[in-house]
């Protein structure tokens, strides 16, 4: 829109002209921005809504996707392209002295969340789509439709990602136990496992922003525990004033309630949430005494505080506190008698983090501590005289310091260095004195993108030093492969380690009714010399000078997955996955009390592996009507005991006849509790008229092991296995025009009602009702 | 297609056994009798006493012949002793090797360790021996055989007998019954059945 000017005036003319022109151009003269909106097909996007800030003005794209505005002083401005099917685009710019012209903008599908931005993956701001590692992300508008409480609930509806209740309820992801996935909060590990597993009950889903999940190992960025994958959970960053009530009523008594400010001036932004959880439990055995779920009471506050000094940086500080306390009844036969005895459980977590980050140019720096303690007291009473039974407690301390510095100056490589300093402390009835380990670890990660953005290529490792179990070094390699516009093909390959937990190393346990004892292998040789001196030791059962120290539990992994965008909103994705995992720790006996008893210690056993594959497809067939459909496949098995029946020495005995048969390789199940299928089907469908949204979720887990019916201790008949369980759940939120600040929600979890007794974690039909309210004046972030 | 093979090489061997040897002398005849023992009490009641028994008779004897040749081995809660050693005054021995009850033809030559101060031949403890001691899975806190164990013992006479333990309580129950989950309505622990084939000639063949 060049402006021709006439020639065939003079020459002071028309330098008046121009002055005239720029005087003009400077007081009152009005341009306009041009553009053209297609999606990654190249197609023109109609009815996207355009909008520039700080203006008024608005209009919609027409059917070739082009679109004008018009009458626009000169400034700085921020364009908004946004459409439902699309992700919003924002674009800052600034008009000086001339029409804009934009010229194609391409617009992100959102379908199965691709452009959504994660931060675990690469430890660095990256969109799903252009991740090389298997990543996904569960938004705050899910988790709210859902209906969910607690972190468990929404997790146990992830493609690939199936409960695992043992001392708690955590997750099994891609076949491992739940000691195996790390959980962050805020890129911060949480501390605090039982037996090995973090219970995710213990985390409330009110105040998430969203939850991210990072499959296959991440050792490489986060050290021990990213064995399987890594969850992060980002809680809420305020960007207005707001107040908000939560509350939630459910089957068995259940209330969750929850209370949030958030509020932000200027520089300064925070947010102060308080959650209460309470239940009266529900109990999947009556004829035994104690519930399966004791009833509790539990209380999170969270908050997070920001301010931005400018060119000093932005400063971050994110708590939480958590306190929970169980009461319950259980039975125990002392000396021959059976006493009832009262329980009472406190449970107290926190954490803190101070959190600097500083960005100059291309150079981006972060440094942070986290603290973080978790106690537990467990007092056990007798009903009869109210006098202790038994009490003990878990006392740990964890203190991570780390910085993080990544630049992008050499072009097309973002470079992250990190180094950091563990210390951990522990005390507990069951660990003789105060246990402390200190790690120093080192990171260094590339990422690499070629000069057509074609392929991507991360590289990195991880360098441990541990004060008890020595280093590590976990390195990974991660590619992605743009096909063309709908194919993408990743590929990664990394290595992981869990560092042998506190009971492996410390504990100092001699069962009070039974007699046998438990050491951990930082005790011996010596707790068993001891043993020995007192005369309780009748034979030990190899030379003590072969005892090796315990080393990390280790994997190698591979992930092969492809991407496939069929068209704007149909997208399906597949990952093949595979993990050798070696010196998996277990407890085995080292020699015989004289009381009959046996000793244990930890010894780095058994090679296992699992491998996969899982599948999601992801279709919205109306703007307002969302589909997607998950399947895991699954096997997992013991190398060693695979060995053995391929020599034929593995036998079962048939409990029906008492004959002894040998076990064939085909009869072999694989690790117990792990479903050979599982799948997930969701319908999500917003009815904008009526200010409802609805859905359909149906979660299936085929059948899987449970235990060991025919005396070899592995999985091998079909009556090991119990039934396959579906689960379908149903939830409506209802607004309202007349009152925008209220919603509320009704829903069915379970709603056929399906009981496993091998299952703990689901008590049966789930009949919910919530009520979402808006305390302030300004508009509600939802 | 493997099955298959497998099957014409058994129907082979069968029609060979039928037509030409009838009765392979080898193998002792294979028609030794299997006997089993029901309920054998194995301290049932916390003494400390053992249970003596003898194979050839088939009979337990009593505690005042301990310090003889009469008994093969002693049952006492999971540990049982053989007569030999540091246990008794006889020539015994025992091994636990794996293999299916039935198929086992011939004793072992060697292998057979004795009771000393380094523990017992039969090795106790949970997944050493004979059993398991199932902890925490279900069903809890239960001792149960090992399938695919078989104690050869050399008796206090030096004859051989091959043994197998088919439960450690009373009445020989099904263990995967929800009634024997239930530690209130489990049978009393420490009572053995066991099923064994005793060859008196001494040779090592069943």
């Amino acid at each position: 829109m060049k402006k021709v000017f006439p020639y065939s005036i003079g020459k002071a003319k028309w330098v008046f002209y121009l002055l005239c022109l720029s005087l003009f151009n400077n007081l009152e003269a009005q341009y306009s921005i041009e553009g053209q909106i297609l999606n990654n097909f190249q197609e023109p996007i109609t009815n996207a809504a355009i909008k520039i800030e700080p203006s008024e003005q608005g209009t919609i794209s027409d059917e070739n996707g082009n679109f004008v505005l018009n009458n626009l002083d000169q400034g700085r401005y921020i364009l908004f392209i946004s459409h439902l099917t699309y992700d919003v685009l924002r674009i800052p710019l600034e008009i000086k002295n001339s029409n804009v012209q934009l010229g194609q903008l391409e617009l992100n599908s959102i379908i199965g969340n691709l452009s959504e931005i994660v931060v675990t993956a690469t430890r660095t701001e990256r969109k799903i789509s252009d991740i090389a590692v298997p990543v996904s992300v569960i938004s705050k508008e899910t988790i709210e439709q859902m209906g969910s409480v607690r972190l468990n609930e929404v997790l146990a509806e992830q493609t690939g990602l199936i409960i695992d209740s043992d001392h708690g309820t955590g997750i099994q992801m891609q076949g491992f136990n739940a000691d195996y996935t790390m959980i962050l909060i805020n890129g911060q590990p949480m501390i605090g496992r039982t037996a090995g597993t973090l219970n995710l009950d213990r985390i409330s889903v009110n105040n998430i922003e969203r939850i991210e999940i990072t499959k296959g190992p991440s050792s490489s960025l986060y050290g021990s525990e990213a064995l399987a994958g890594v969850i992060n959970i980002i809680t809420k960053q305020a960007d207005s004033f707001a107040l908000d009530a939560i509350a939630k009523f459910r089957s068995f008594n259940t209330q969750d309630y929850n209370l949030n400010l958030d509020f932000k001036e200027d520089k300064l932004n925070g947010s102060v949430s308080y959650n209460l959880y309470r239940s009266d439990g529900y109990d999947l055995t009556p004829e035994t005494i104690g519930q399966t779920a004791s009833p509790f009471d539990a209380h999170t506050i969270t908050s997070s505080l920001g301010y931005d000094f400018e060119k000093l940086g932005q400063f971050r500080l994110f708590g939480r506190y958590y306190d929970e306390r169980q009461n319950d009844q259980t039975e125990f036969l002392i000396e021959d008698q059976n006493e009832l005895l009262n329980f009472e459980g406190v449970l107290r977590d926190w954490n803190l983090t101070p959190e600097w980050t500083l960005t100059r140019k291309e150079n981006k720096f972060i440094v942070s501590n986290y603290s973080s303690q978790y106690k537990t007291n467990s007092d056990y009473y007798f009903a009869s005289s109210n006098e202790v039974y038994d009490a003990s407690f878990f006392d740990q301390f964890f203190n991570k310091s780390e910085v993080q510095w990544d630049n992008t100056k050499w072009n097309k490589n973002t470079l992250s260095i990190g180094l950091g300093h563990i210390r951990e402390r522990l005390k507990s009835t069951r660990y003789r004195g105060i246990n402390r380990f200190q790690t120093n670890y080192a990171f260094v990660q590339n990422d690499w993108r070629s000069k057509n953005d074609k392929l991507n290529i991360i590289a990195g490792f991880r360098f441990d030093d541990q004060s008890e179990y020595g280093q590590q070094f976990s390195p990974k390699f991660a590619s992605q492969y743009t096909l063309s516009k709908r194919i993408k093909l990743k590929g990664s390959f990394g290595r992981g380690f869990k560092a042998p937990d506190f009971r492996q190393l410390f504990l100092d346990f001699t069962n009070p009714v039974v007699g046998y004892s438990v050491f951990g292998s930082s005790l011996m040789p010596d707790a068993l010399e001891e043993l020995i001196s007192l005369g309780q030791i009748q034979s030990v059962f190899f030379d003590l000078s072969d005892l090796e120290e315990l080393r990390a539990e280790s994997s190698n992994a591979i992930n092969l997955g492809a991407s496939v965008q069929f068209a704007s909103n149909i997208n399906w994705n597949i990952n093949f996955f595979r993990n050798d995992i070696e010196d998996l720790i277990e407890a085995a006996p080292v020699a015989l009390k004289t009381n009959g008893q046996q000793v244990f210690t930890y010894f780095n056993l058994n090679r296992v592996y699992t491998q996969g594959l899982e599948t999601e497809f992801f279709y919205n067939p109306l703007v307002n009507f969302k589909v997607s459909v998950g399947y895991q496949y699954l096997i997992a098995k013991d190398k060693e005991v695979e060995e053995e029946i391929s020599n034929g020495t593995v036998f079962a005995i048939d409990p029906e006849t008492g004959s002894t048969v040998r076990v064939s390789e085909d009869d072999y199940g694989g690790l117990f509790n792990r479903s050979a299928h599982s799948a997930n089907v969701k319908l999500f469908y917003d009815l904008k008229k009526f200010g409802t949204r609805l859905n359909l979720r149906g979660i299936y887990r085929g059948a899987f092991g449970f235990g060991d019916l025919n005396n070899n201790g592995i999985l091998d008949a079909e009556f090991e296995y119990t039934d396959a369980i579906f689960t379908g759940n149903f939830s409506v939120l209802k607004s309202f025009k007349s009152n925008p600040k209220l919603q509320v929600q009704f829903g069915i979890d379970n709603l056929t009602d399906q009981r496993n007794t091998y299952v703990p974690s689901m008590p049966g039909r789930i009949i919910y009702g919530a009520i979402f309210i808006n305390l302030s004046n300004q508009k509600s972030s939802q | 297609m493997k099955q298959l093979y497998l099957l014409l090489i058994l129907l082979l061997v069968l029609s060979s056994c039928e037509k030409d040897d009838p009765q392979p002398p080898s193998t002792g005849g294979g028609d030794l009798e299997i006997l089993t023992t029901s309920d054998l009490i194995a301290d049932a009641d916390s003494t400390n006493l053992y249970t003596f028994f003898s194979l050839r008779e088939n009979k337990v004897i009593p505690n005042s012949d301990s310090a003889t040749t009469n008994w093969d081995i002693a049952f006492r809660g999971t540990t049982i002793l053989t007569n030999n050693g540091t246990s008794g005054p006889g020539m015994g021995g025992a091994q636990v090797i794996d293999g299916i009850f039935d198929e086992l033809a011939q004793a072992p030559v060697d292998g057979y360790d004795i009771d000393d101060i380094l523990g017992t031949a039969i090795p106790t403890g949970s997944g050493n021996g004979w059993y398991l001691y199932t902890a925490s899975n279900t069903p809890v806190h239960a001792i149960l055989p090992i399938a695919g164990k078989i104690i050869v013992i050399r008796t206090a006479d030096e004859r051989y007998a091959k043994m197998e333990i088919q439960s450690y309580y009373e009445g020989n129950p099904n263990t995967t019954t929800p009634e024997f989950a239930d530690l209130s309505t489990r049978p009393p622990s420490r009572y053995y059945t066991f099923r064994f084939v005793f060859q008196e000639d001494g040779s090592l063949n069943f």
